[in-house]
């Protein structure tokens, strides 16, 4: 009896061992050195840590949905490899004489997903949703400066403000929605917000809740059919399991931490099958004071700190050297980007004379002291990034150095919004910014903009600042908007509201077979349609041209 | 009997109701609203435009209001729509992701008892010898180590390092488990054979992992309650009359040792659905457990309500098949 057990045991093992084995026939590594020919077809697969929500880009304020409406949908203008404004579905657009107004002149022959014909009525009509107050959007703050939007033809649509706004033109990059589908409707219960039907290069697929979005290359795109044939994204929460995945050669494409990125991938395995790509993200970290607080409110106090602070240690010793120094609120490869902003060098000793200076005393037990209170504060970090935790660590030991005690206290995110940056009931916090494509930075910095859940939670006060934000923001002639926006970032730099920590590299695994990706200012997506596979290196053939 | 039945459905209605109150209670309470978490500190988000989403969301209205026109639809069995932007019935939600979770929970179950029992009888029987102890320490350590840590190494295992293996010394990929999700990439190309392979094979490993962690309180119990009843005098009295030692603790021991284990079915339930949240977002498996992890990160109010309100209600519907099947398989406490 309990013989025939064990082999029927053996003999299903066997079984199943050679199933496997015959499913998992790897491709020959050097394959991949060829680039090939730009050919149609294959899937990429993509790992999402959140679900997306609502497909309708306008409606929902998480990244998933957006990168799928992003492939979906198109907005009249977009941003190119190098981050100038190009026509998307406007061909071209004329600004009047006195900066008030922009027309458009809409692409003809574009055809929605379900083949009826694009027209300026659903441009008008996305303007109009948009600004319905029946409408939950949190994103029609650009729109509702519009003072007048009108359907002058079919392919012609103009819009007309009551004071030049400089990122008027690229808030008309939101997604056109189609009104055929959508007028009369409710928009919040339309069921375009799981199948969406936009004008863009990929068609909605299928959605699996909790597994899978897919979607399929649209034949009949207006900038030609992308030659990847399927785009897959799996939603998997865990980032661990994530990375797993990807190491298993089942997803195609992930994010990297700086330190997967530079010790646990660097192995030859994954490099046969991954090559990994750099780009600067959108974002920089910094150390952002209450400006209200009584050692805060003083310019030399701030100064010090960003001289006793070492950025180049928290780049080398946490980014893994994934990132530069930032010196105000852009990155390098920006038009806006002033490099010639005073800098704060690594110096305890400057830091120290700037604080003597502004009335600080060391005691014989190390302490800085003024008029006997002595320099202790806390900083806030968000509790999940590891990265600033991390920082604050750094940041911490280099403070205590010059007599400075600094305490970290970690908070969940929802906590620390809501209890204390919109309170104002902190000393210090380490957080990041977005940095926006359009460099318009008034509600970060502008005086007025500290009310509650207002973004200049840090009391920043400047009047020149302010001038200089107001001017920058309705200025659309680049070369005189830029010199405002320079002396702005000497400005900031001088008064430093924020020590600016540094800007992080974006840093991603992509399979070889996957050709033609080229990083950039903008990214590495810019050219999303143009990715190819090569025929012989094809992984996933079954269903790849299939419309649905 | 049915009154007994009877009686505690009743008393079932007040538990549900307080269950309900602290739950809306505490999750009031924790900061961030839904559909703007991630709004938070994006300049594009004007103070307007939030004022407009609470109102829509109906949460400028004070929070005994709130639950009040919640609990005024609960009654009607209505769960409401879902607070995420995607605007869908909350039932939906729930109901197309319960299956999967009931389905796992259910065959972690089965694996529970069937190596959870046989575990306990044998370290009952063989009391302090080695294998008990080797035994005993395994369970227990199934039990201590977290279940994602299990989760991350098993994948490791199964995942890369068999496959990489594999590669180095034999040239061929091996990928003998997959290692997140319950369907592979072209599930939907597939024939209903492959299909039920497909999601079989993709349940190996939450399964299993599941089911070791909670080895150890069913062994447990199983050997302790085996143990007691092994000391009764009828025992020996079945020893004394010449029965051989297999039948003994099968038809004499066994029976009764088995009772107090049948209540850990009903108490287990929770334990099951809190892991669910656990291990289903590890292994990308969309159940009820993922929802509500993604609910609650989203703070979406409803969801997490529905969701509360059916686990609250399946604990006690397990609570109540406990007692009544002691009842049943126990005479001595039919008569209480």
């Amino acid at each position: 009896m309990a013989t025939v057990n064990k082999k029927t045991l053996i003999l299903t093992c066997l079984v199943c061992l050679f199933v496997f084995l015959s499913c998992g026939k790897k491709k020959d590594a050097a394959l991949y050195d060829d680039p090939g020919k730009p050919a149609f077809g294959d899937m990429i697969i993509t790992g999402s840590i959140g679900e997306p929500s609502n497909l309708i880009p306008m409606l929902s304020s998480d990244s998933s949905s957006h990168e799928i409406a992003s492939y979906v949908y198109n907005g009249l203008v977009k941003y190119d490899k190098d981050l100038n404004i190009v026509g998307d579905l406007a061909e071209s657009w004329d600004i009047s004489k006195d900066n008030l107004s922009i027309t458009f002149k809409l692409r003809k022959g574009v055809k929605w997903q379900d083949g009826k014909p694009f027209t300026a009525h659903d441009v008008m009509y996305t303007y109009k949703v948009t600004v319905d107050p029946k409408t939950p959007t949190p994103y029609s703050g650009d729109f509702k400066l519009v003072r007048k939007a009108e359907v002058l033809d079919d392919y012609t649509f103009k819009v007309t403000y009551d004071r030049p706004f400089a990122p008027a033109l690229i808030s008309w990059s939101v997604a056109v929605l189609p009104r055929h589908l959508l007028e009369g409707t409710d928009i919040a219960t339309s069921s375009l917000k799981r199948k969406p039907v936009g004008t863009g290069p990929f068609v909605f697929s299928e959605w699996v809740p909790g597994d899978r979005v897919i979607l399929t290359a649209n034949p009949d795109y207006f900038e030609g059919r992308p030659y990847i044939g399927r785009y897959m994204m799996k939603i998997i929460p865990d980032t661990a399991t994530m990375f797993l995945e990807l190491k298993n050669n089942s997803i195609d494409f992930m994010g990297l931490t700086p330190l997967q990125y530079v010790k646990q991938t660097d192995y030859p395995a994954f490099k046969r099958e991954f090559n990994r790509y750099k780009y600067l993200a959108f974002m920089y970290t910094y150390v952002g004071y209450n400006l209200r607080h009584r050692f805060f409110k003083e310019k030399k106090v701030r100064q010090a700190l960003a001289h006793a602070i070492n950025k180049q240690e928290i780049i080398d010793g946490i980014l893994l050297g994934q990132g530069i120094e930032a010196t105000g609120p852009f990155k390098p490869d920006m038009w806006a980007y002033n490099g010639k902003v005073k800098r704060f060098e690594y110096s305890p000793e400057k830091a120290l004379a700037l604080l003597a200076e502004a009335g600080f005393e060391r005691g014989s037990d190390g302490v800085l002291r003024k008029n006997g209170t002595p320099f202790e504060f806390t900083v806030l970090v968000n509790q999940g990034n590891v990265v600033r935790i991390q920082s604050a660590e750094l940041i911490q030991r280099r403070l205590s150095v010059i007599g400075i005690t600094m305490k970290i206290r970690v908070l969940e995110w929802a906590t620390l919004i809501n209890d204390f940056i919109d309170k104002r009931n902190f000393e210090a916090v380490l957080l990041g910014w977005t940095i926006p494509n359009d460099p318009d930075l008034f509600d970060i910095f502008h005086s007025s903009k500290q009310g509650p859940k207002e973004l200049n939670f840090t009391g920043y006060e400047n009047s020149e600042v302010d001038g200089l934000l107001v001017k920058a923001r309705h200025t659309l002639e680049r070369s005189e908007r830029k010199r405002y926006l320079d002396r702005l970032q000497e400005l900031l730099s001088e008064d430093q509201p924020y020590t600016f920590l540094f800007v992080p590299y974006s840093t991603v695994a992509i399979h070889r077979r996957f050709k033609d990706i080229e990083p950039a200012p903008a990214g590495i997506m810019y050219n999303f349609i143009k990715w190819y596979v090569p025929e012989n290196q094809v992984r996933y053939r079954s269903n790849a041209a299939v419309s649905p | 009997m049915l009154r007994y039945l009877l009686k505690r459905l009743f008393f079932m209605i007040p538990m549900v109701f307080g269950i309900t109150l602290i739950s809306f209670g505490v999750i009031h309470l924790v900061p961030g609203e839904p559909g703007m978490l991630e709004a938070e500190m994006n300049p594009k988000v004007t103070k307007e435009a939030r004022e407009r989403i609470r109102a829509f969301y109906g949460l400028d209205k004070p929070l005994h209001v709130q639950y009040w026109t919640w609990l005024k639809r609960i009654v009607r069995l209505d769960f409401g729509t879902s607070f995420a932007t995607d605007r869908r019935p909350v039932i939906d939600k729930i109901g197309e992701r319960l299956p999967i979770t009931i389905v796992i929970n259910l065959l972690s179950m089965g694996l529970i008892f069937i190596f959870g029992i046989p575990i306990g009888i044998y370290c009952a029987n063989h009391k302090d010898t080695i294998m008990d102890k080797l035994l005993t320490s395994f369970v227990f350590a199934g039990y201590a180590v977290p279940t994602f840590w299990v989760a991350l190494l098993a994948m490791i295992f199964f995942g890369v390092y068999l496959d990489d293996l594999a590669m180095k010394y034999f040239g061929f990929s091996l990928k003998l488990l997959p290692i997140s999700g319950i369907k592979s990439y072209d599930y939907g190309d597939m024939n209903v054979f492959e299909k039920i392979f497909d999601i079989s094979w993709h349940l190996i490993l939450p399964v299993g992992i599941s089911a070791v962690g909670s080895l150890a309180g069913i062994s447990r119990y199983m050997k302790n309650s085996l143990l007691e009843v092994l000391r009764q005098e009828y025992i020996t009295t079945a020893y004394a009359k010449g029965l051989p030692g297999s039948m003994v603790i099968r038809k004499h021991a066994l029976r009764n040792a088995l009772l107090p284990v049948i209540t850990i079915l009903g108490l287990s339930i929770p334990g099951l659905i809190g892991g669910s949240v656990i291990f289903e977002s590890i292994f990308s498996i969309p159940g009820m457990g993922q929802l509500f992890y993604f609910s609650v990160m989203a703070r979406d109010y409803p969801t997490i309500m529905g969701i509360l309100v059916i686990g609250a209600f399946l604990t006690l519907v397990g609570n109540l098949i406990a007692d009544a099947s002691y009842a049943v398989a126990d005479p001595r406490i039919r008569i209480g």
